[in-house]
């Protein structure tokens, strides 16, 4: 409906009070109604046209030339299909779809038909029987060329729920010119637990920033501290997932590893420039940082000549190395408008074994981001167009993936209580013993009554 | 007219319903029958993702005072952070307010003004008020810390959270029962005050024997309403603290959030909203009973 003109005629002068209570009590309705439908764009699944897409790079939401790169990669995939398949997908941009938004839209019967999905958050999904077996849509070749540590975590026997897009193993990364500020050297780049701890605090002392890893709740902090547990041999639960294994020396020294990096000062409470590593190092407010491998592409475009490099975590006493590969992946909602189409959809865009398929995994994962590419296939055509010719690009490649063990699937209650325990002794002052045996507690309560697949 | 009498006699049976019928479809819809779903969710192994949602019993309450079980930790964790807010914001809800009230019900120049001006945080939403928060006690880039050159983990660290949380929600909303406490100031006849002065009261005599009497009944409600609202904290600790440290703010409500919309477990979460509704109905019981008049004030008799 067009605005209205500013030169309505009488009703508007001559409105009379009841009925401008009654055009207003009408416009409360209808503003109070509003959310109650859902957000935006969003309808059931059986009146949709097109398929949706929910992601987070497509439709581009800011001009950061890395968030553009990587919508225009999503949506030169999704114009590609259209183009050849009669099924149109439509990409519906979705920020925080780690949060409730995806879940609750599967609850409300409105799940997407194809989303982005991470190991952190599978199973619940995996367990309400709510995604399509992709096996069937692929190739036994495609399914052997997927790096298969990696994939476990979206599998299920021989089912497989969910294709990953890339693999994003973590490493600390480190400011050149904040060593060179505090007198250290390349050779000084820590190996232990301890090293770290004190290279972090002459860093301090020297005046420049510290050691950042996350220290806000959520998915994310817990992906970055399962290596620290992993590197002491601990785990969260038993080799067969059915009991908790948490209340483990390795858990409860990662856990105060953490903690005394915060009470020593050494790792700020609050993520430094609103989380975002290379502000954090131009401006000299950290100087080492746990990151994943796609922060190369972000200093790449932002700040090209910035002298940084990355180095394996370091490890605890006879502990040995590890780290964790996190990673997106594309998942087909079974109770969507067209499951067939979009598990064929998932297949086409990162399983095809053709070479343009081959490729477009390779140029998402070294051109438009800066990731390891899932299958290997695409990993030797990522070396083939140079992907891997820089030092940082080969020394994840070649020091820190062999270490690397795929995030595990965790439903909500065992997550949250290893958040709580990381929570609590990082900046509660929680005890490591208690919490740990806190977390174990309650995960051991859980599993008691948890039916779904292996964990 | 006997014809007309009896027709508005015929059809008045309805017109009070009629005219309910607007508040009790939204009463209905949006507190009734949530509520009554929410007693039968509670009952249940309640999650939105699987299809079978085996009826349990009591066992969610159970649960809730099992310490072995999953819930029984977030639950009562939650409780006592909702209990440790309510503890320390009431006192402050309740008195700063009324002093504040005592002097805008004085006669001086720009009363009106100031009045509005102190009532007017409490028209913010929540939202507004925990973002601004949020960036002016920020430790890395806050203004407070930046302009007095403190260091003070404002959000970051216990007791600063409280203090921080606490503050920031009496300056929010004292507005709101300041403007109450008025009300009942401008009901107390003045000429009790004049008896009190002939009699040789001093001024803390006149508010201790005058005005808290008269406010009795105000007192209680605005006790009451705040105990409540205080209980039902979440958008502060959600938009300021996140809960934290570790789970040091993370109030009932936010527990019961996580708990239902985080992990679907709506059943474990229906139960512990209901537990707290009956602990807080409990509460007001007694609020009430403390506070009941245990005589009625000469004045009024």
């Amino acid at each position: 409906m067009p605005p209205p003109s500013s030169s309505a005629p009488g009703p508007l002068r001559t409105l009379s009070r009841r009925r401008f209570l009654g055009g207003s009590a009408a416009a409360a309705a209808t503003a109070a109604a509003a959310p109650l439908t859902g957000c935006g764009d969003i309808v059931g699944t059986s009146e949709r046209d097109t398929l949706q897409f929910w992601n987070f790079y497509a439709p581009a939401p800011s001009e950061d030339p890395s968030v553009v790169a990587r919508a225009e990669w999503m949506q030169a995939t999704v114009d590609q299909w259209n183009a050849e398949n009669p099924e149109q997908i439509e990409l519906v941009f979705a920020p925080m779809l780690g949060s409730e938004k995806l879940a609750t839209a599967f609850a409300a019967g409105t799940g997407p038909d194809i989303f982005l999905i991470s190991p952190g958050d599978i199973i619940r999904y995996i367990n309400g029987d709510v995604l399509v077996d992709l096996a069937p849509y692929l190739e036994q070749q495609a399914i052997d060329d997927f790096f298969p540590d990696n994939m476990a975590s979206r599998v299920v026997g021989d089912q497989i729920f969910a294709l990953p897009m890339e693999i994003e193993p973590l490493a600390l990364y480190y400011s050149r010119p904040a060593f060179e500020q505090a007198g250290l050297a390349e050779g000084d780049l820590p190996t232990t637990w301890d090293d770290m701890l004190g290279i972090a605090d002459r860093l301090i002392a020297s005046g420049q920033g510290g050691l950042v890893v996350p220290s806000t709740q959520g998915y994310y902090q817990n992906f970055v501290w399962y290596p620290w547990m992993w590197q002491g041999g601990g785990s969260v639960l038993s080799d067969d997932g059915t009991s908790s294994a948490f209340d483990n020396d390795a858990a409860i020294e990662a856990l105060r590893l953490w903690q005394t990096a915060v009470e020593r000062g050494l790792t700020p409470r609050v993520e430094p420039a609103g989380d975002d590593i290379v502000t954090s190092f131009v401006e000299g407010y950290a100087s080492i940082w746990q990151s994943g491998i796609w922060s190369i592409s972000d200093f790449r475009r932002r700040a090209p000549e910035f002298d940084y490099g990355a180095f394996p975590l370091p490890t605890p006493p006879g502990g040995e190395q590890a780290t964790a590969l996190g990673g997106w992946a594309f998942a087909a909602n079974a109770d969507g408008a067209n499951p067939d189409a979009a598990a064929r959809f998932c297949a086409w865009a990162l399983g095809s074994t053709d070479t343009a398929g081959v490729a477009r995994v390779a140029e998402w994962c070294v051109e438009t981001k800066t990731d390891i590419p899932p299958r290997v296939s695409s990993l030797e055509h990522a070396e083939q167009i140079g992907g891997f010719d820089t030092e940082i690009m080969s020394t994840f490649r070649d020091d820190i993936f062999p270490t690397g063990i795929g995030e595990p699937r965790f439903p909500p209650v065992i997550y949250k209580a290893v958040s709580d325990a990381i929570q609590s002794c990082q900046l509660a002052g929680g005890q490591p013993e208690e919490q740990a045996a806190t977390a174990a507690q309650g995960i051991d309560a859980y599993l008691k009554t948890y039916e779904g697949a292996p964990l | 007219m006997a014809s007309s009498h009896a027709k508005i006699r015929r059809y008045a049976p309805w017109t009070p319903y009629l005219f309910m019928a607007p508040f009790l479809v939204i009463f209905v819809t949006f507190v009734a029958v949530p509520a009554g779903l929410g007693l039968w969710m509670s009952l249940h192994d309640w999650d939105f993702m699987l299809e079978n949602r085996p009826f349990v019993g009591l066992q969610n309450y159970l649960d809730l005072f099992d310490p072995a079980s999953a819930t029984f930790e977030m639950f009562w964790n939650g409780m006592r952070a909702t209990g440790i807010f309510t503890v320390a914001s009431v006192p402050l809800l309740v008195s700063v307010p009324l002093g504040l009230a005592v002097l805008l019900n004085r006669r001086f120049a720009g009363r009106t003004f100031f009045r509005a001006v102190f009532f007017m945080p409490y028209v913010l939403g929540v939202a507004v008020v925990g973002l601004l928060f949020r960036f002016i006690l920020d430790p890395n880039i806050g203004i407070v810390n930046g302009l007095t050159g403190w260091s003070i983990p404002w959000i970051t660290a216990q007791p600063w959270a409280w203090i921080s949380l606490v503050l920031m929600t009496v300056w929010w909303t004292l507005g709101f029962n300041t403007i109450i406490y008025l009300a009942g100031l401008q009901d107390i006849p003045s000429e009790l005050y004049d008896a009190a002065k002939v009699d040789g009261a001093s001024g803390w005599q006149q508010f201790r024997h005058v005005t808290l009497p008269g406010l009795r009944t105000v007192m209680i409600f605005v006790v009451t309403i705040t105990v409540l609202a205080s209980a039902n904290m979440f958008g502060q600790s959600d938009l300021v603290t996140g809960g934290g440290p570790g789970d040091s703010t993370r109030t009932a409500l936010m527990v019961f959030l996580q708990e239902g919309l985080g992990a679907f477990r709506m059943g474990n979460a229906a139960a512990m909203s209901y537990l707290l509704a009956v602990f807080l109905g409990i509460i007001s019981i007694i609020n009430v009973l403390a506070m009941r008049e245990k005589r009625r004030p000469r004045w009024r008799s």
